[in-house]
């Protein structure tokens, strides 16, 4: 896999990748999407996709109210909180 | 008879336990390196909640936790940088269930990189080293907890077993590694790697003990919407009844695939000796089983990419120090965070997922995955158990795998394909290589059927061992 798609798909994953890394992980893509590919032989016409490997149901409980943790005890595990909300730059500009 | 029997019968002192697992941790875990942290102080009660109660199924008994799994007010960090310092606000619900059995808490396991990983060397703190051979990998990814559980250092220890990362360590360290079905117990609390596929289970030195584990861990939980309201049996109650006309099956895909002669011979040993109590042994075929890595490696890290979206520097653990924007907290955390294993997958599993190669990937995998769950249950009309070796090789090299990695997810190919069907699978000690280090012994069983599982494996464990 070229640098310049591994970047892209990086940037998707929001990670930021050295060129090193890119090149690294570029060539072991190559590799593992080559052992993946196995599968293109297969007839899988009229096949249903598994998501899971049973059938999975919603479920349903009744709407009661119940303790929680509590905001504060929750904001207080984020790196940087200020009056019970959390903290981040700016992201919208004057 | 298994440890928690054995020290229940002697009715043994808790605290001289306590004491004993500590000492042992402090004699043998500078060198394996199998906890990442001891949280349990000298008395045990900083970890236990019902050490006093006068009953309980695990009364007393020590345990260790892979650092997976939130144990409310300890640090847990998946032995990853991206969640240093994050403490856990609430317990796992095994860790409720332990814990109302009245079982004591010792610690957290090493363990690969947010589970991703088959030898532990993907830790942000160094890799556990095998106690067999401290130059050799423990397996993984729940290497810690098969290595404190071989090295005497706990009994017990909990780990989560995604595509083998139960089997494979207790099979490299001679240990007993039990992966519940899917949905037996609840995975509340434990990190998410890839929903689909994930079970909490138990590291033990005997069956019996990972039956009796089970008991206490297995059940429906409100929490997690995917656990089963499936009755839970007593496993122990089926241990030391007959084998006699179970039939078990032998997937011809799984045998002449490349494993050494050590774990062949102690596969065909395993299989002798449940045909001499009267199982009957029958060829079956699993085609689709071919697929599995290929499957397991678009499933895994597509489902993993979407769970560790959460992880972003905002609300969790560590955060650029300095980010311009908030893209850049992102990326830039993620960047310093993430070890190389875990960005591999989480961007393999974005390229899988994004436009234009869903269908090429994700979909089709689904689709084979189905292929697989058929087969697997059109031959469990005819059988009651799989059985295939657990792991191709004994443990490998610190070092040997870590360059190429396709060659290190090929170290999973046995246990894979009963994470996609769902079904349990334990491994159990079936002897040693020419070096001397352990090689394991699969034994698959039907969806919820975990009684004649952990019963048949009881019986090899039992025969083996009379046998020497």
């Amino acid at each position: 896999m070229k640098n310049e798609e591994v970047t892209r798909i990086a940037k998707l994953a929001k990670i930021e990748l050295t060129d090193e890394e890119c090149g690294l992980l570029g060539r072991q893509f190559d590799d593992i999407l080559d052992y993946i590919k196995k599968i293109d032989k297969l007839d899988l016409t009229g096949v249903e996709p598994a998501c899971h490997p049973f059938e999975v149901k919603n479920v349903f409980r009744d709407d009661e109210p119940a303790e929680s943790l509590g905001a504060a005890a929750l904001t207080r595990l984020a790196p940087r909180h200020r009056s019970g909300m959390i903290e981040v730059p700016r992201i919208i500009e004057k | 008879m298994g440890w928690i029997s054995d020290f229940k019968s002697r009715n043994s002192d808790i605290q001289s336990t306590i004491d004993t697992c500590l000492k042992t941790i402090a004699l043998k875990d500078p060198e394996l390196a199998a906890f990442v942290k001891v949280e349990c102080d000298d008395s045990g009660r900083a970890a236990s909640g019902a050490i006093a109660s006068k009953s309980g199924k695990l009364r007393g008994v020590p345990i260790a936790l892979k650092d997976n799994i939130c144990v409310k007010g300890w640090e847990i960090t998946c032995a990853s940088r991206i969640l240093k310092g994050y403490v856990a606000p609430y317990h796992a619900t095994v860790v409720e269930r332990l814990l109302s059995e009245g079982a004591v808490l010792i610690g957290r396991t090493n363990m690969d990189e947010f589970a991703f990983g088959s030898s532990c060397e993907t830790s942000a703190y160094g890799p556990t080293r095998n106690p067999h051979d401290p130059s050799r990998a423990p397996g993984g990814s729940s290497g810690g907890s098969a290595a404190a559980v071989a090295a005497d250092m706990v009994p017990v220890a909990l780990g989560s077993d995604t595509g083998g990362s139960i089997r494979q360590p207790a099979a490299f360290c001679g240990v007993v590694g039990l992966k519940p079905t899917y949905g037996r117990v609840s995975r509340f609390g434990l990190v998410a790697f890839a929903s689909s596929l994930d079970q909490i289970g138990p590291l033990t030195r005997s069956v019996e003990d990972a039956a009796l584990v089970l008991e206490v861990i297995a059940g429906a939980d409100r929490r997690d919407s995917t656990s089963a309201d499936v009755p839970v049996d007593v496993y122990s109650k089926a241990l030391g009844g007959p084998v006699k006309g179970l039939k078990i099956g032998i997937p011809k895909e799984f045998i002449g695939r490349g494993a050494e002669p050590a774990v062949e011979e102690g596969f065909r040993r395993c299989v002798e000796l449940l045909a001499r109590e009267g199982a009957e042994i029958v060829e079956v075929s699993l085609p689709h089983t071919e697929y599995a890595v290929s499957v397991y490696y678009v499933v895994a890290p597509c489902e993993a990419s979407s769970n560790l979206a959460r992880f972003d520097g905002v609300r969790y653990g560590r955060r650029d120090p300095a980010p311009r924007t908030l893209a850049e907290l992102y990326e830039r955390s993620r960047h310093d965070g993430f070890g190389t294993e875990a960005k591999r997958r989480i961007i393999l599993g974005t390229y899988a997922l994004s436009s234009g190669y869903y269908d090429a990937y994700y979909l089709k995998a689904m689709r084979v995955r189905r292929q697989m769950i058929r087969e697997f249950n059109e031959v469990f009309k005819r059988v009651d158990l799989l059985a295939t070796p657990t792991a191709p090789t004994g443990a490998f090299r610190i070092g040997e795998k870590t360059g190429d990695p396709l060659q290190m997810y090929l170290s999973d190919i046995f246990t894979i394909s009963a994470n996609l069907a769902g079904i349990p699978a334990v491994s159990i000690p079936s002897g040693v290589n020419a070096e001397g280090l352990p090689v394991g012994f699969q034994l698959m069983g039907r969806a919820f059927d975990e009684s004649t599982l952990l019963k048949a494996a009881y019986a090899v464990e039992d025969k083996l061992g009379a046998a020497g």
